[in-house]
């Protein structure tokens, strides 16, 4: 590239006709071409890169809640397992034992079932060790019979309508949650089956899960930001199994969103979908399946919470890339305009030679491409320029030479001219001199006509001839026709019209001399010449014109013309 | 509100005057394939007990499935008598009615032929209620005790009865109350009884709604489980339009699941529609008769409208226990549960 390179001055735009349009010149095409090469990555990448980071924020998201999810999925189970087992110790050793012994000969009892199960209960809950945390625990005999419990009043009722009967006579159980009937309480049942020596159940011990564990397990909300809640939604008409953080949700009603549904499908994932509220919020949540519990567990944070460090990226990335473009375009505006110049510079060159200015060559300075390229043009606008001053001489000594080869058949085109005009007034001086008309007397005039009768000689002959008629005021006109070596047709037509012309002026014709080859041509020619008077010669005729005048007068001399 | 005991006990007296064994018009005959015009007779006043079939029309359950259903209410006529569900039906004035399962074993026992189809409640509502100070924990409490009682024949006092026979209780010292419904619960608190027949969904959530200090003894913790608003039609109904009652019973269980999926809406929709039928203050209560009805409408386990053959089997036990039928009957005849097992594709 030239380091600078500026043409000395600028050619007109109007006098060249190969302006280039604005939109077409190079500087602008290289400034829309180094612009889009800076700007078309940013465009691409940066909706790439917005992408990677909604992207990367949602599986951070993801990630944390998946941890949140992981560690409630861990407490709950641990929370039922603890109690199961807690409740297993119960049984198979303090319990089992005493029971049986008291089933077997409740006679030989020291002290009632009751007693005896609510002691063993208590000392076991007493026990450091234990995880014995029931709301309550009853024990009922196969056929559902409540026969002891921690609370009086369950005595005597029957379990035998409750869902987890059946299969708490089977093996250990735990009943899901549900609304058990006459109480607005969520029920969580944990049974365990007592069995003799022979393996048959001899009753059940059962206890109520106290479900706030549960609801203080959900409302914990470590890392989950402002806006998260974890939550337990039952396969059971889609209640809610622990409290909404969010007012006016309550449990007993049936919820649906992407999450909850998919969880009590049996499905374990996380996606961004609309949640349980009303109206629903756009949420990050992580659901999973509880199959202790049939229920689905979420944990889920609003998106705008959960994206707000990543828009603050996004904005970041978005204001460097605006910035960045702005200094790309400013960058390909400079570099255009360094590229583009020097061949501007070269371009209105040859518009200047093109118009025919090959005196002011092209500034060049630097050491590129451009540069040498100018200084090419600069010697071959040199060459043009020294080759055409060499043409130019000589076309003007040819010129010189053609102006005097012009001068000179000017001159002789003149002479021409004078000798051609000499001429035709020496042959108007001739025509005149081969029709002349003769006054000899008054009223009497003499044509002689000698040599051929041509039919311009004939219309100057009868506009002589008439004009003499007029001047002298003759009556009668002698033609003779002695000299006129021959007559043909033409001629003795012009004859006959003159003299009708003669007659017309009231004067009259007489034609003499008409020698003997003339006459045998005149009748071998079969022509007629009725209308003229015809003497044989001219003294005849003259006496013939003397008789049609009437008069005698003197013989003039003057030559009339 | 009325006590629902008085409803039981006028249609006892119902069922022993009822002659229109059968004779009734026929119900009118729709197939599936064209619209479906049909009724039901309610068992008793409008209430949340009936949320589910009000959904069939405010949920347009029933236009999707080109149903149209008159739903007439319950209670008492312009004369003072008691409107017989069972009656209503026979006699054709409705197509499907609404009583306690006791209601129709019995009804068939005197021959009419009415048939269940579904159940609205599949765990029985009734209970004693009680003031704690009566320390009244266990049915063994009762003896001695003043008991507000449901009129005799009713599906609760049918009940109570078989609580009494089922725990052996000495039934010499109770002294059993006829009370006014719209004083029942009153008469609790103001200790002119000690215990109250009442329903879980109604006077239960009546008396909470008041006090703390209430004892519910519910009935069916003690085995005593009989359904107390099954959904009947009649045998030549199901013989001859059987493609009616099948998308009857199918918009109940659709009406039933939406009214439990949405308790809170579903009192909602009973107060705006019939709130005008009610006291003010069991319009608030329809909200907690309906969150106390979802365990009965859909036990852990179930589906909506779904019915037990054991169920009907005990009931009959209680009946002839209790003499209100003279001999076994063929029970399996008084329900048909291919209609709700189809709404379920089983």
């Amino acid at each position: 590239m030239a380091d600078t390179l500026q043409p000395l001055s600028e050619p007109s735009q109007s006098s060249s006709p190969t302006t280039v349009p604005r939109r077409h010149r190079i500087r602008w095409r290289l400034i829309g071409l180094l612009i889009g090469v800076a700007i078309i990555p940013l465009l691409v990448i940066e909706p790439l890169t917005l992408y990677l980071i909604g992207r990367q924020s949602q599986r951070q998201t993801v990630n944390q809640l998946e941890s949140v999810v992981q560690l409630k999925q861990s407490q709950i189970e641990r929370w039922l397992n603890d109690n199961l087992t807690a409740l297993q110790v119960l049984a198979v050793e303090p319990l089992n034992t005493e029971l049986q012994t008291l089933l077997a000969n409740p006679a030989q009892a020291a002290a009632p079932l009751n007693q005896t199960f609510r002691s063993i209960v208590a000392a076991q809950s007493d026990s450091a060790a234990s995880n014995l945390h029931y709301s309550l625990i009853f024990f009922y005999a196969p056929d559902g019979r409540i026969l002891a419990a921690s609370d009086d009043a369950q005595i005597g009722k029957t379990v035998r309508l409750q869902p987890y009967f059946e299969q708490s006579l089977i093996k250990p159980h735990t009943e899901p949650p549900y609304y058990g009937v006459g109480t607005s309480d969520l029920q969580v049942v944990v049974s365990y089956p007592l069995r003799d020596a022979s393996g048959a159940t001899i009753g059940v011990v059962a206890g109520q899960l106290n479900l706030q564990v549960l609801a203080d397990i959900m409302l914990e909300r470590s890392g989950l930001g402002e806006s998260g809640e974890t939550y337990l939604v039952s396969l059971e008409s889609n209640y809610l199994l622990t409290p909404s953080r969010f007012p006016g949700n309550v449990m007993q009603q049936s919820y649906h969103s992407q999450g909850i549904d998919q969880s009590l499908a049996g499905q374990n994932g996380a996606a961004i979908y609309a949640d349980y509220r009303s109206p629903p919020q756009q949420v990050v949540g992580v659901y999973r399946w509880v199959p202790q519990l049939e229920a689905g567990l979420l944990a889920e944070v609003d998106v705008d919470e959960a994206f707000a460090g990543s828009r603050e990226v996004t904005n970041l990335s978005l204001i460097t890339t605006l910035i960045t473009a702005v200094l790309a375009a400013m960058i390909g505006l400079y570099a255009a305009t360094n590229i583009a110049g020097p061949i501007s510079a070269l371009t209105a060159g040859a518009r200047r030679i093109a118009s025919g200015d090959l005196s002011v060559p092209v500034n060049v300075q630097g050491h590129d491409e451009i540069s040498q390229l100018a200084h090419s043009f600069n010697t071959m606008t040199e060459q043009v320029r020294q080759n055409q001053s060499g043409l130019e001489q000589r076309v003007s000594e040819r010129t010189a030479a053609l102006e005097q080869t012009l001068q000179e058949r000017s001159l002789l085109l003149k002479n021409l001219q004078d000798s051609t005009q000499a001429r035709e007034q020496l042959e108007t001086i001739i025509r005149g001199l081969s029709i002349p008309v003769v006054p000899v007397l008054e009223g009497i005039l003499i044509m002689p006509l000698i040599g051929e009768l041509d039919h311009q000689r004939a219309a100057a002959m009868t506009s002589a001839i008439l004009a003499a008629i007029d001047t002298h005021r003759a009556r009668v006109v002698i033609m003779d026709i002695t000299g006129v070596p021959v007559i043909d047709t033409h001629t003795a037509q012009a004859l006959i019209q003159t003299t009708r012309s003669i007659r017309l002026l009231g004067a009259q014709s007489i034609l003499v001399g008409i020698r003997p080859e003339i006459a045998e041509t005149i009748v071998s020619l079969g022509l007629h010449l009725k209308e003229l008077e015809i003497c044989a010669d001219l003294q005849s005729g003259v006496r013939q014109a003397m008789r049609l005048n009437g008069s005698h007068g003197a013989v003039s001399t003057r030559s009339v013309n | 509100m009325r006590h629902r005991s008085i409803v039981r006990g006028l249609l006892a007296l119902g069922l022993i005057v009822l002659t229109a064994c059968g004779t009734g018009a026929a119900p009118t005959a729709v197939p599936t394939s064209t619209p479906l015009e049909t009724s039901i007779q309610l068992s008793w006043l409008h209430s949340i007990e009936f949320a589910g079939i009000y959904a069939i029309n405010h949920q347009n359950i029933g236009s999707q499935a080109r149903m149209t259903l008159r739903i007439d209410g319950g209670g008492f006529d312009d004369k003072g008598q008691y409107i017989n569900p069972v009656a209503q039906v026979v006699s054709g004035q409705a197509d499907f009615g609404v009583a306690g399962a006791d209601i129709v074993l019995r009804a068939r026992a005197e021959g009419m032929p009415v048939v269940a189809i579904a159940t609205i409640y599949q765990r029985s509502p009734v209970a004693l209620i009680s003031l704690k100070s009566a320390n009244i924990q266990r049915p063994q409490d009762l003896a001695g005790k003043r008991i507000g009682i449901a009129p005799p024949g009713t599906t609760v006092y049918v009940s109570y009865q078989a609580l009494l026979k089922a725990e052996t209780i000495d039934t010499s010292g109770i002294n059993e109350i006829a009370v006014l419904p719209e004083n029942a619960v009153q008469d609790l608190f103001d200790n002119k009884i000690d215990a109250l027949h009442a329903f879980i969904t109604h006077e239960a959530t009546q008396a909470r709604a008041q006090r703390d200090d209430i004892n519910v003894l519910l009935l069916s913790d003690y085995g005593i489980d009989l359904y107390s608003n099954v959904v009947f039609t009649t045998e030549k109904m199901i013989a001859e339009n059987p493609a009616a009652v099948e998308t009857f019973v199918k918009a109940l269980s659709q009406g039933l699941q939406w009214s439990i999926d949405h308790p809170q809406e579903a009192a909602k929709q009973v107060v705006s529609d019939y709130g005008a039928t009610m006291p003010p203050q069991l319009q608030a209560l329809q909200e907690a008769g309906m969150l106390a009805s979802v365990p009965l409408i859909k036990p852990a386990g179930s589906q909506p409208a779904m019915m037990s053959a054991k169920v009907w089997e005990n009931t009959q036990q209680i009946l002839l226990d209790q003499q209100l039928i003279a001999a076994p009957i063929d029970v399996t005849k008084a329900y048909d549960l291919s209609f709700i097992n189809r709404a379920y594709g089983q």
